[in-house]
């Protein structure tokens, strides 16, 4: 987690725009890229992201500094997040807008990346938000259900589904339950 | 029996498991290797590259920040809350109790009988609970028959009281607009009952100044 000066988070605070700036600069990629794993979809993210930091400006003076400052930003970033995966236009645009999937530089490390990337838009909204929030930003089972108002058990069966279809798509298997397509970004799949 | 999923990942992720789950994968090379590969591809998604954020989007930050702040200052003007009259008749309430009556003196002591006639006693409401729409319009109606009904203005009045005066009767203005274009601004029915108990409130907060000042000129 990026961290920032404790000066830009109080000049922040007072509603000084090169802190607000410096902010954004430090934290944007973080929300962006948590966005875009979560939504997939470009525009959804960049929304999100937009929402993200207008809540952060907006709240900025709530923030009293008991923890780093980026972990309240991504908070922010991914409740917004799950607003949008439970909006029932913006899971029909996720569905729609299926993103050119980002790369990093070229060789064997990239085309594994591609390739989980490509995995990991097949799978549901849900169990994507939920294995990205578990596995990789390290939140617990209990604080996902908190966050999507559901129980620990449907958090965990829902990384487990994840797991389970993460592997059919890389490996090119059938999940268990039948379903054999993986296509990008069908919530079907 | 082999594990499920699940169990495995609560063995990649140390936490508590049923004994025999545990024994098996440490005896079974197929669930050693599917435990191993979920811990790889927790890494592998760590692993992914961060993103840059489009070019464009801090401008609209700021944009949209700027645009919900002044929505918010509008808002907080538009609609004058109950809180606000409350106040302004309260200090008015306090102005016509504890200073001298604005009237001419000569009112102080004019003819009683006259107040008999032209000031209804008790104009003011005090609705208590949720008044029906219904009844909201008939207490609407009867302050308005209440204020007409108080025929006193004073010649000389001090530029606060003139100055609360004119904002009710402003605001009853907007707020009769309102209800007259209601249903080409479809307002629902709650919308409805809400604008004519701001009008009531208006009404009320309006006649209480009128009644004072007649009262303080001795009618």
């Amino acid at each position: 987690m990026p961290e920032v000066d404790p000066a830009i988070v109080a000049g922040a605070q007072r509603g000084d725009r090169a802190a607000h700036a410096q902010l954004y600069e430090t934290y944007s990629p973080m929300v962006y890229t948590l966005a875009r794993r979560i939504l997939i979809s470009p525009g959804l993210a960049e929304d999100a992201l937009q929402e993200a930091f207008v809540e952060v400006l907006r709240k900025i003076q709530s923030y009293r500094g008991d923890a780093n400052i980026g972990f309240w930003i991504r908070r922010i970033a991914v409740n917004k997040c799950l607003m949008y995966l439970r909006s029932s236009w913006n899971s029909r645009r996720v569905d729609i807008e299926i993103p050119d999937l980002p790369g990093a530089g070229g060789g064997e490390q990239a085309d594994q990346q591609i390739a989980l990337e490509a995995a990991l838009a097949t799978i549901s909204a849900t169990a994507r938000a939920v294995v990205w929030l578990h596995d990789v930003e390290g939140y617990t089972h209990k604080e996902i259900a908190r966050l999507m108002g559901r129980t620990t058990s449907f958090s965990k069966s829902q990384l487990a589904r994840a797991h389970k279809r993460l592997r059919a798509c890389l490996e090119g298997d059938s999940v268990e339950d039948g379903s054999e397509l993986c296509t990008p970004v069908l919530k079907t799949c | 029996m082999y594990p499920s999923t699940e169990n495995l990942l609560k063995i990649r992720d140390g936490e508590p498991i049923d004994a025999d789950a545990l024994a098996y994968v440490e005896a079974d090379p197929s669930a050693r290797a599917e435990l191993r590969r979920l811990r790889d591809t927790q890494q592998a998604l760590k692993d992914l590259p961060s993103l840059l954020p489009p070019a464009g989007v801090w401008d609209r930050v700021i944009d949209t920040a700027e645009e919900d702040a002044a929505r918010r200052v509008r808002r907080s003007w538009q609609w004058p809350l109950r809180g606000v009259i409350a106040a302004s008749v309260a200090v008015l309430a306090i102005q016509f109790s504890t200073r001298a009556p604005e009237a001419p003196g000569r009112l102080e002591t004019g003819p009683s009988t006259i107040v008999a006639e032209s000031v209804p006693n008790n104009p003011m409401t005090q609705i208590v609970g949720t008044p029906s729409y219904a009844s909201l319009v008939a207490e609407s109606a009867r302050l308005d028959r209440a204020l007409g009904s108080i025929t006193y203005r004073p010649t000389v009045m001090r530029g606060s009281t003139v100055s609360a005066i004119t904002t009710f009767e402003d605001q009853i203005a907007v707020v009769d607009d309102r209800l007259m274009y209601a249903d080409r601004l479809n307002l629902n029915a709650l919308q409805r009952r809400a604008l004519y108990q701001h009008r009531v409130d208006l009404m009320n907060a309006l006649v209480y100044v009128r009644f004072s000042q007649a009262q303080r000129s001795g009618y």
